[in-house]
């Protein structure tokens, strides 16, 4: 299906006479993994925070869901799935209290909430864990939670703020096995990453660079189009050439 | 509702789970009351006095055991010079001095008065007079049993009588307003560190994205520690009505009350610090702040009447005021609702106040 | 070596004045609560309201209500006509003492026994008040009574002794002059033992305290380098609530300034250490702050002799007085500001404030090294 979940048009956003995201365009479909990428200070965290909920918009719209993110932000938060860089867990909460406080949080019954736990557990390898304190836990297995946290209430858009920071690359790779396992279901996932080799994952990617989207397409697409090998390359030279039409 | 009980079970655990969390809200203010108790005394006793006995006499040493019986006295030396006892009050070893003249009791026994100085360190100025006056209560009495004759001719006496306190007990009247403080400085303290510590971790935002609504997410912040609190409360009492003995003139249903009332208003005020404070240890800035106003302008220290009438205004803006009136009411005097609705009403106001502020602004700082 | 440490010291200063608000609170609170405590807490008595129930109204009663009023002690704010009415008064607080004049009152001074009474009524409530109001009203019916005689032509009692009673160094007997400067050694204690057990906390608590320390510096440095801004903080603290309660409130410095400015460092010196000690043994900052609250503020606001007495405290809590550091602060600051004390009179307390800071620190930094490796 191309039914559109997450729509932005000329969405802006200003702090003061800082224009953090300017004018952007772009569509993410259903079931697809869109990669968002950007240098530091590019805008990404940003645009996902107004996708969420969390900040309004200066100017244009943006969609999520077929909802208003302006107008709706509330009924938005049902729908979606969040996940910070900084992963956000209870640390002194173990990680089967952990879910099942978000899972409460979003409203799930007792015996769904159950039926969702035990199988993010199987799903995500952490069955032996459900009673470990979160504090312990290595980077990889805490990652893991917070993605479970995260889709806890089965949500149609989950947003993955740079998920693998810090992570060893096998757990990384594992991590992405589970989003598109996700995905395969008919999750939309938008995720920010530094990551270039994960970028070659994703069905469709952007960069963003100074609060403009300069680039959008599937990887393969934007390759063939620039003339590169790798997503990496390829970024590294958009950037390149973006930075010195500005100067 | 549910996601209520959710949160709730969350902050239970995670509290539960921190062992120092459990001693500060129990344990500790219980030491304190039992300290405190013992401490907190108005009552002037085992003054440090220095003596100068220029004559040592059978009268001037007479008087001297008179005043070491009296047990309000500590005497701490015998200096034969003038000069050097200003340094027993320097380095702080004495507040006060006598010194008996050379003729003393050769004047005395011929009817001529003889001039006994006394030396106050005034610094302390409040124990100072009283202490003075109970020097001269005990020369005056020893000098009217010693020599009847000299004492005829008309003669007022005063008969003094005390309520609500016979035995002028300070600690009936602190303990209870202490009872009050710690209420305060527990609950205010804990709920505004407990809601900018998920600021700082980041689990604040995490809960922003959710459907969890700000009333929802503020009640089971404060909740938790509303009913912690209501324990301590209890615990408090228990102590006070039965270890210290002091008796509850009033009624308890009625204390209690009006305690829940209060807690409305320091959990108010611990959330609304959570809303303009980033860090912990600015919220803790903050809250220490607003519960040293409250404590010096509730009059638990110091009487309210005593202070400028700009002070006296400032104290209407201060819950712990009004608790701390209900409740020295309810335990010295009795009250009944008649006397005490005033100050329940101004209560119930504050706290509504407090919790709807506190709501829009919470609501702001989140979405 | 030294100059790590000078560079941690410039972080923390940095960490520090980034937090505008917690800076601007740490400035603002010392003075805010000197004007409030200064002007709040007034333990003078005076004005005390009485309502007097004068059954006698005779010449010699209006001489003892004359009396009364004139010495500034008590007002009248009401003359029932029974005692009756008056103890609705009490009850109401609308009064805080009921005097009750008796109908033979100038009889029975007239007769040959001569002997007449006077009765008070107090609120005991507030036992501090009731005492010194009880204190100030058998003083003044003491005096009426040598003057009694005049009127009724009998010999009155001469008071058959002269007191002298000299007060030193507060002779006007201000409350302010004694709360004041008590109340540096408890901003001071605040400041530095909270603030600093915060301090390392949150480094625990964020994990920049683990990145610190795989760098070659070593524990005792980075507490020094901590330590030290808050120590300068704190003396511009201190210097501002002196000055503020000198200009303000008329209190004297009565001793070398010079003096006291070399002092506060031993306090100073010995409230961080506590600060830190309790720093370096807990994982949280709510942790943090509790613990230093408890074992500080709170023990030096109640038994260092900041408001009340330790002499009449039971032996437990004096002893628990003598271990405090604010009790030895709040004598020096006391002795000189308001005594005009040498040094002589302060170097004992100094030595004292030394020594435990020197113990406290070595605790805290035990505990630091062996709490992370």
């Amino acid at each position: 299906m191309d039914e559109e979940m997450v729509v932005a048009r000329q969405l802006t956003r200003k702090f003061g006479q800082f224009t953090a995201v300017d004018g952007i365009d772009f569509t993410v479909y259903h079931g697809e993994i869109f990669g968002f990428l950007g240098a530091n200070g590019a805008g990404k965290t940003t645009t996902i925070r107004i996708l969420c909920g969390l900040l309004r918009p200066s100017g244009g719209s943006c969609m999520v869901d077929g909802l208003d993110v302006g107008r709706q932000a509330e009924s938005i938060k049902r729908r979606i799935g969040y996940m910070s860089q900084r992963f956000s867990l209870y640390e002194d909460l173990t990680v089967g209290e952990n879910l099942e406080f978000y899972g409460g949080v979003y409203g799930l019954n007792k015996s769904r909430l159950a039926e969702r736990k035990s199988l993010l557990l199987t799903e995500l390898e952490l069955e032996k864990l459900d009673s470990r304190m979160t504090a312990g836990l290595p980077l990889g297995w805490k990652q893991r939670l917070a993605l479970g946290c995260a889709v806890i209430h089965q949500p149609r858009v989950v947003f993955l703020d740079e998920p693998t920071g810090g992570v060893d690359p096998i757990s990384r790779r594992n991590f992405w096995i589970m989003i598109h396992a996700m995905a395969a279901e008919g999750t939309t996932v938008f995720v920010t990453t530094h990551y270039m080799d994960e970028a070659e994952y994703c069905d469709r990617i952007s960069i963003m660079d100074a609060g403009k989207i300069i680039a959008i397409g599937s990887p393969a697409e934007l390759k063939a189009h620039y003339g590169k090998a790798t997503v990496e390359e390829l970024f590294i030279s958009m950037l390149d050439s973006n930075q010195e039409q500005r100067s | 509702m549910n996601i209520i009980r959710c949160m709730l079970r969350k902050e239970f655990l995670q509290i539960f789970r921190d062992p120092m969390m459990l001693r500060t809200m129990f344990f500790i203010p219980l030491v304190q009351l039992f300290i405190l108790g013992y401490a907190i005394t108005f009552d002037v006793k085992n003054v440090p006095l220095v003596v100068r006995d220029a004559d040592n006499s059978a009268l001037s040493r007479h008087l001297l055991e008179k005043v070491k019986m009296s047990g309000r006295f500590r005497i701490v030396g015998f200096e034969p010079s003038q000069e050097r006892l200003k340094s027993y009050f320097e380095d702080g070893r004495a507040c006060l001095s006598l010194a008996i003249p050379r003729d003393f009791e050769r004047n005395v026994t011929n009817g001529k008065p003889p001039a006994m100085q006394i030396l106050v360190d005034g610094v302390d100025s409040n124990t100072s007079l009283v202490a003075l006056g109970y020097l001269q209560r005990i020369i005056i009495s020893t000098w009217s049993e010693l020599l009847p004759g000299q004492t005829s001719g008309a003669r007022v006496e005063s008969r003094i009588r005390v309520w609500f306190n016979p035995n002028l007990e300070s600690r009936y009247y602190m303990l209870p307003g202490i009872m009050a403080v710690l209420l305060t400085m527990t609950t205010a303290l804990l709920t505004s560190m407990g809601i900018t510590r998920e600021r700082e971790i980041g689990t604040l935002e995490q809960l922003s994205v959710t459907p969890i609504r700000p009333i929802q997410l503020m009640l089971g912040k404060t909740l938790p520690f509303a009913i912690l609190s209501f324990g301590q409360l209890l615990l408090a009492l228990t102590v006070i009505l039965f270890w210290y003995g002091i008796p509850l003139e009033g009624s308890l249903g009625l204390l209690l009350l009006s305690a829940l009332i209060f807690l409305f208003s320091t959990l108010g005020v611990g959330l609304f610090v959570s809303t303009i404070c980033s860090t912990q240890q600015q919220a803790v800035m903050v809250v220490f702040a607003f519960i040293i106003f409250a404590i010096l302008t509730s009059g638990l220290f110091a009487p309210i009447e005593n202070m400028p009438p700009f002070v006296q205004k400032l104290t209407y803006l201060n819950p712990l005021r009004y608790f701390m009136s209900i409740v020295r009411e309810l335990f010295l005097k009795g009250s009944g609702i008649e006397y005490l609705w005033r100050d329940g009403l101004a209560l119930v106001f504050w706290g509504f106040s407090a919790i709807s502020l506190s709501t829009l602004r919470f609501r702001k700082s989140i979405g | 070596m030294k100059s790590r440490i000078v560079n941690l010291a410039f972080k923390e200063y940095r960490h520090i004045m980034r937090d505008k608000r917690s800076l601007v609170i740490v400035f603002l609170i010392p003075i805010a609560m000197i004007l409030l405590y200064g002007y709040a807490i007034n333990l003078d008595v005076k004005n005390i309201e009485l309502v007097v129930v004068d059954y006698d109204r005779s010449a010699e009663s209006r001489l003892l209500l004359e009396k009364m009023l004139a010495s500034g002690y008590f007002t009248v704010t009401a003359y029932p006509a029974t005692a009756a009415d008056a103890n609705g008064l009490l009850y109401s607080r609308k009064a805080r003492g009921i005097m009750v004049i008796p109908r033979d009152f100038s009889r029975n001074l007239r007769s040959p026994v001569s002997r007449a009474t006077v009765q008070l009524l107090l609120d005991g409530s507030n036992s501090n008040t009731a005492n010194i109001a009880a204190g100030y009203f058998e003083m003044i019916v003491a005096e009426v009574s040598g003057q009694i005689g005049r009127i009724t032509n009998a010999p009155g009692m001469a008071v058959p002794f002269e007191v002298r009673p000299r007060i030193l160094y507060n002779p006007e007997l201000k409350s302010v002059n004694f709360i004041v400067p008590g109340l540096a050694a408890v901003l001071l204690m605040l400041i530095c033992a909270v603030m600093t057990s915060m301090t390392i906390a949150r480094e625990k608590e964020t994990g920049t305290l683990e990145q610190i320390l795989t760098s070659p510096i070593k524990p005792y440095q980075i507490l020094v380098g901590k330590v030290l801004p808050y120590l300068v903080i704190a003396f511009l603290v201190c210097a501002s609530i002196v000055s503020f309660a000198h200009f303000w409130f008329g209190i004297p410095v009565r001793g070398n300034l010079l003096l006291l400015a070399v002092t506060t460092p031993a306090y100073l010196f010995c409230a961080l250490s506590i600060g830190i000690a309790i720093s370096a043994s807990v994982r949280t900052q709510q942790v943090a702050v509790s613990l230093a609250m408890v074992l500080t503020i709170l023990p030096s606001v109640m038994l260092s002799g900041f408001i009340f007495r330790v002499d009449s405290m039971p032996r437990p809590l004096q002893f628990i007085s003598m271990i405090l550091p604010a009790t030895y602060y709040l004598e020096i600051i006391r002795g000189i500001m308001l005594k005009g004390v040498g040094w002589e009179g302060v170097w004992r307390q100094c030595a004292v404030l030394v020594g435990m800071g020197l113990l406290v620190l070595f605790i805290g930094i035990k505990k630091f090294s062996t709490r992370l490796d």
